[in-house]
């Protein structure tokens, strides 16, 4: 057990409020906790990188980054017009 | 312990609170809207203190680099995926998003002192 | 360049050599950077596919009508944005504290702001595009976007503030 495991088990309870607004509520609100999970995710992903010392997988961590922009917009253009 | 190991700790500390606050926020606020000002949380603010805290850790290193390659995404993306998102909570509500004379939306008012 | 583009010239997209020449560059360099080996292997495949991705930028520039012009001093007025952002950050705790605690509910306001911006000028549609971005990235406000026939900004607060500073100096007027 060191800091950083930790930390990434701190944030990644933060996904449990995530999760309640998710599986609860209107769609819109729904979607804010899918946006906010995917963010605290990416957090969590490099906290556990750095954790196990396994560099090569920040990869992963930027990749979901650069994923969730597609997704998030996707999501509020459906949300939008066909929702 | 070290001072390095506090530094780490109080980073890593502040990133664990920006998720909490950011999660905890969205979680107790009433309208949709109103939830989406706590994503800024952890993308501005927890983002910066896990690079400053891969950085003390692992030093100028490819991880840490990308780590700040991940802020500047983070940084970007969430603030327009927030306006794109916002936009279309308001175009679903009321089937537009531009203020119009019969939404009665107030005006920021100019402070004491500016020009008009 | 298409007609549409041709009525709105000189934006950055009307010079497609040099942005193309721009992103083959950056691209190569991301390459290089997140490999982190000189072999000659790595590099074959990293030009492949810097190819592929210039060929699809262009065919973005070839079809894309929106023009912008983003000039360096518009860029750099995300100074302000550091202050602005931890400042923010204590507002939109104090408010959800004050909400946990029942002292007073979180605040949902709509408001506008006049604001300087033209869809033909691409200078002007470059800073309303940096105003939308900077002043939604601090937390207390969200832009749901200007709108041009009116010049005006609309945005969402949870606590009754002024504009950012950052999108005063891109154009916003109180």
């Amino acid at each position: 057990m060191n800091l950083w495991l930790m930390a990434g088990g701190g944030v990644c309870l933060s996904l449990i409020p995530c999760a309640f607004l998710c599986l609860t509520g209107k769609a819109e609100r729904r979607l804010v906790g899918f946006q906010m999970a995917s963010l605290v995710i990416i957090l969590a992903l490099v906290i556990f990188t750095v954790a196990f010392g396994r560099m090569p997988f920040i990869d992963i961590a930027l990749t979901a980054a650069i994923m969730s922009f597609g997704g998030g917009i996707v999501f509020a253009r459906f949300l939008e017009k066909h929702l | 312990m070290t001072a390095h190991n506090i530094v780490i700790t109080v980073l890593l500390s502040l990133v664990v609170l920006s998720c909490w606050i950011g999660s905890v926020g969205m979680w107790r606020m009433r309208e949709p809207m109103q939830a989406l000002h706590y994503l800024s949380l952890p993308a501005c603010l927890g983002s910066v203190f896990l690079a400053a805290a891969v950085f003390v850790q692992t030093g100028s290193s490819q991880a840490s680099w990308k780590t700040v390659i991940i802020v500047c995404i983070l940084l970007a993306i969430n603030s327009v995926v927030t306006h794109a998102t916002a936009r279309a909570f308001r175009t679903r509500d009321l089937g537009h998003w531009q203020p119009r004379p019969e939404d009665n939306i107030e005006r920021i008012p100019k402070r004491r002192g500016e020009p008009a | 360049m298409s007609k549409a583009r041709a009525q709105h010239a000189g934006g950055m997209f009307d010079r497609p050599g040099r942005l193309l020449t721009g992103a083959a560059i950056v691209v190569l360099l991301l390459w290089r950077i997140f490999t982190d080996t000189p072999s000659w292997h790595e590099l074959a495949v990293g030009i492949a596919a810097t190819a592929l991705t210039v060929l699809f930028f262009a065919n973005v520039l070839r079809t894309e009508t929106l023009n912008l012009k983003l000039r360096a001093r518009d860029i750099l007025q995300l100074w302000h944005l550091p202050g602005e952002i931890l400042a923010d950050c204590w507002l939109v705790t104090v408010v959800l504290f004050r909400d946990l605690f029942g002292i007073e509910k979180a605040g949902s306001f709509y408001r506008v702001s006049s604001f300087k911006t033209s869809r033909r000028d691409p200078v002007l549609a470059g800073r309303s595009a940096l105003a939308v971005m900077y002043a939604t990235m601090s937390p207390n406000a969200i832009v749901l976007g200007i709108d041009t026939t009116q010049s005006l900004m609309l945005l969402h607060q949870l606590r009754r503030a002024d504009v950012s500073e950052a999108a005063k100096a891109l154009g916003a007027q109180q």
